[in-house]
Formats: C-alpha cells, sequence, structure tokens
C-alpha cells in the first residue's frame, strides 16, 4: 500500500469496526468510541495501492509506451475523494 | 463513494488494474462542462471519441485503448456496485484489448503542450506554509439505513481542510500558558460547517444559515517548550434557501500539540458529533431517513502527497491568488 495510504490511516487512528449507537452528544469520555467508529480502516483506502493518473495525456502517453488499455473512473469531482 | 467503496477497494479489482491498466481518475464534469474553447484541444477530442461507446462523457470506470477506441464499460450492478461484475467485465476487455493489432490499439501521438486543457485546479497550489488537514465523515447507525443511500454507515466521505498560517495563530492563544484561552473567530469556526465537513453529502449552506456556533481553545498543559492545546466547539444552522433546507446540529472536541516557539502544529485531531437533516431527501441519495447521526474526524495530512484531490471548496472556499 501507497507509504501515504499507511501514514494517513495511522494518523486517524486504525481501528476494527464496532458498530455503535450514536452518544447523545460527544463528550471527552466517548471521544476515542466516537473517533474509532469515523476513523477509516485499513481496507477503506485500499484503492490507493493503484497508481491514479490525474493527467490524461500523460495516462496516455505511459499506457502507449507499456502497451496497456487505460482504465478511466469518471465521477463528479475526485472519485479518490470528495464524494 | 460508492464506486470507490463497493469497487475500487476490491482486492481483485485493484490487481487486474495494477498488473494490466493505466489507471485515471478524473472529473467528468470538467470534460462534459468545459468551455467551448477547451473542446477544440485534443485532449477532449481524444476523450469524447473514446467515450462515444459510452454515449458520451459520464460518470463511470470504462476500459479504453491509447489510440482511444473504447472497449467495455467496467462498473455493474447499479445501484449497489458490484466488484465481481466489474472485475468479469474487466477481464473481458483485457481480453478484447490483446485481439487488437499493436498499431490499432496504440496509435496515438504524443501530446504537445497545446493539446492539452487547461484546468483551473491545475494550479491550485497553498502557500507553503499551509497546514493540510484530512476529514473524513461517516454516519452512526440508524434506522432505516439502506446501502442506495449514501449516508449508510459502511460509507464514509473524504475532503481536506487547509489552513492558512493566518488560521493556524487564530486557534491558538496569544500567550501559549496554561488556562489560556480564546474564542476562534467565527469565519474559521463556521468554516467546518459552510464547507460540509461535519456531515455527509454537500449542503448549500450560506453564512446566515449558521444561527449559533462557538468555539473555544484552551492551552491544559506546557511540557519542554510544547503546549497542549484542547478544541471545544459547538454549531447549530438552519438552511432556508430554494437550493437547501438542511439543519444541522452538533458539537467537536480536540486537542494538538504545539511548538510554543514556533507555534507551530506537530499534530492536531478534531472529532465531531451531531445530527443531520438533508432537509429535502433527494431520490438518487437518500432513502428513508432525513436525519441521521454523523461523526467527522480531522487530522494533519502526511506531507509530500502525490495525486492528492483537492479540498472539494477548492473554487470558492480558498483564495484565488492560490490558482495562479
Amino acid at each position: 500500500m501507497h507509504s501515504y495510504t499507511i501514514t494517513l490511516v495511522i494518523a486517524l487512528c486504525f481501528a476494527p469496526t464496532l458498530v455503535v449507537a450514536a452518544p447523545d452528544s460527544l463528550t471527552w469520555q466517548n471521544y476515542e468510541t466516537v473517533k474509532s467508529h469515523v476513523a477509516p480502516k485499513k481496507e477503506d483506502f485500499a484503492f490507493k495501492k493503484v497508481d491514479w493518473h490525474m493527467d490524461l495525456p500523460n495516462a496516455i502517453h505511459e499506457a502507449t509506451e507499456a502497451d496497456k488499455p487505460l482504465l478511466l473512473w469518471l465521477y463528479f469531482g475526485n472519485p479518490q475523494g470528495n464524494c | 463513494m460508492k464506486t470507490r467503496q463497493l469497487v475500487g477497494n476490491d482486492p481483485a479489482f485493484i490487481k487486474l488494474v495494477t498488473e494490466h491498466c493505466i489507471a485515471v481518475a478524473a472529473n467528468d464534469v470538467d470534460y462534459s462542462h468545459a468551455p467551448d474553447d477547451q473542446k477544440t484541444k485534443r485532449e477532449f477530442q481524444w476523450l469524447a471519441e473514446a467515450m462515444k461507446g459510452a454515449n458520451g462523457i459520464h460518470q463511470g470506470i470504462y476500459l479504453v485503448t491509447p489510440s482511444g477506441q473504447f472497449l467495455q464499460r467496467i462498473d455493474g450492478g447499479w445501484p449497489l456496485y458490484d466488484p465481481k461484475i466489474s472485475v468479469k467485465k474487466l477481464r473481458e476487455g483485457l481480453e478484447q484489448y490483446q485481439t487488437l493489432d499493436r498499431s490499432e490499439r496504440l496509435q496515438c501521438p504524443p501530446f504537445a503542450t497545446a493539446d492539452r486543457m487547461e484546468f483551473e485546479w491545475h494550479n491550485f497550489a497553498p502557500p507553503a506554509d499551509s497546514l493540510d488537514l484530512t476529514v473524513i465523515n461517516r454516519s452512526f447507525p440508524y434506522e432505516g439505513a439502506d446501502k442506495f443511500d449514501i449516508r449508510h454507515p459502511s460509507y464514509f466521505k473524504t475532503d481536506r481542510l487547509i489552513l492558512t498560517r493566518e488560521d493556524q495563530l487564530a486557534l491558538l492563544p496569544e500567550n501559549l500558558v496554561v488556562d489560556a484561552a480564546i474564542e476562534v473567530n467565527k469565519n474559521l469556526r463556521d468554516r467546518f460547517l459552510l464547507h460540509n465537513h461535519l456531515a455527509m453529502g454537500h449542503d448549500a449552506w450560506w453564512s446566515e444559515h449558521v444561527k449559533n456556533s462557538e468555539m473555544t481553545a484552551t492551552v491544559t498543559a506546557v511540557n519542554n517548550g510544547v503546549a497542549t492545546v484542547q478544541y471545544s466547539a459547538t454549531w447549530k444552522a438552519k438552511a432556508d434557501s430554494k437550493w437547501s433546507t438542511a439543519s444541522y446540529a452538533g458539537n467537536m472536541l480536540g486537542k494538538a500539540q504545539v511548538n510554543i516557539s514556533s507555534r507551530t502544529f506537530s499534530t492536531l485531531e478534531l472529532v465531531a458529533l451531531g445530527e443531520h437533516d438533508v432537509g429535502e431527501m433527494r431520490s438518487n441519495m437518500h432513502r428513508n431517513a432525513t436525519t441521521t447521526p454523523v461523526g467527522m474526524v480531522a487530522g494533519i495530512t502526511p506531507p509530500q502527497l502525490e495525486n492528492q484531490p483537492l479540498p472539494s471548496n477548492w473554487a470558492h472556499g480558498y483564495p484565488k491568488s492560490w490558482r495562479k
């Protein structure tokens, strides 16, 4: 996995999924529980193992050199985030 | 979000893509809604031609040759994208690719500078002293949760929040001594809500929709030149425009480690929990419940990133000077 992903997941506290009901409000007592539920799990960023190009002409050039097809993932915003 | 989590994270899909494809992640709207002068560029022409097999430039996952020949639409199983369908279609597309003559599948002159489209986001460059936060949102379990719904607890949203040097300083009391406190300014604290960092989805918030907000920063410890700062914030908001009737009520707690002499953050972690009401349910996104409990976790993004998506509010929420 891309080293950034590992660092990000650690930074945001990787934790196994605990299915918990939302507390009535956030307190310092339930802070870690809320954080653990929301924080991404290691598998949530597995897609970053793929080298996603954001420059189409560069990707076309690389695909031509490598004799490989292009996989285009098109989505409103950026498919890797913000959605 | 659903294709990312249901297909993009599938191990078999990832293996096929990394071994056999050159992968591109792009905003279809950047192309389909490009100004006319940009549509004359060869980059646009290449994509428009390649996507004729999909009836135009639309959201989805596709396999095309470097020469611009459409091979396959890859995603399938809508509304719950099925990675098995994607893997099957990808295998079919890869076989199809191999049946083509090399010249047929590879014929594509290199792109000159003049052939490339110009997107405003290409030049988005925050200042070197800005602090980049990665923000994650996820709902808690709620009655009526449906996997069609973007708010289902198995999905999460990721975004970036970039703090200028001025923002960072506005998060700190003037004197970094124990019990020193500051009320964080409204512009900064309301950004969490206005930029949709507190809930799933993207509501059209205006500043006047924020009915009440507070945020304090308090130094709780000082040790070896490092101050520990705790944050506490609340928001209550209700939108009443034709674009949104959403509401939000919630609070945030957080903590940071700050170098006293340089006033720089070595760590910053923020956690929020609130109730989000979408107001008007949208048939392409929501099912059953208008109100959901939702959390946020934000932390400092690791430095030296590659291919980092821009903040969702890059165009309107950050200085124009950041787009050189």
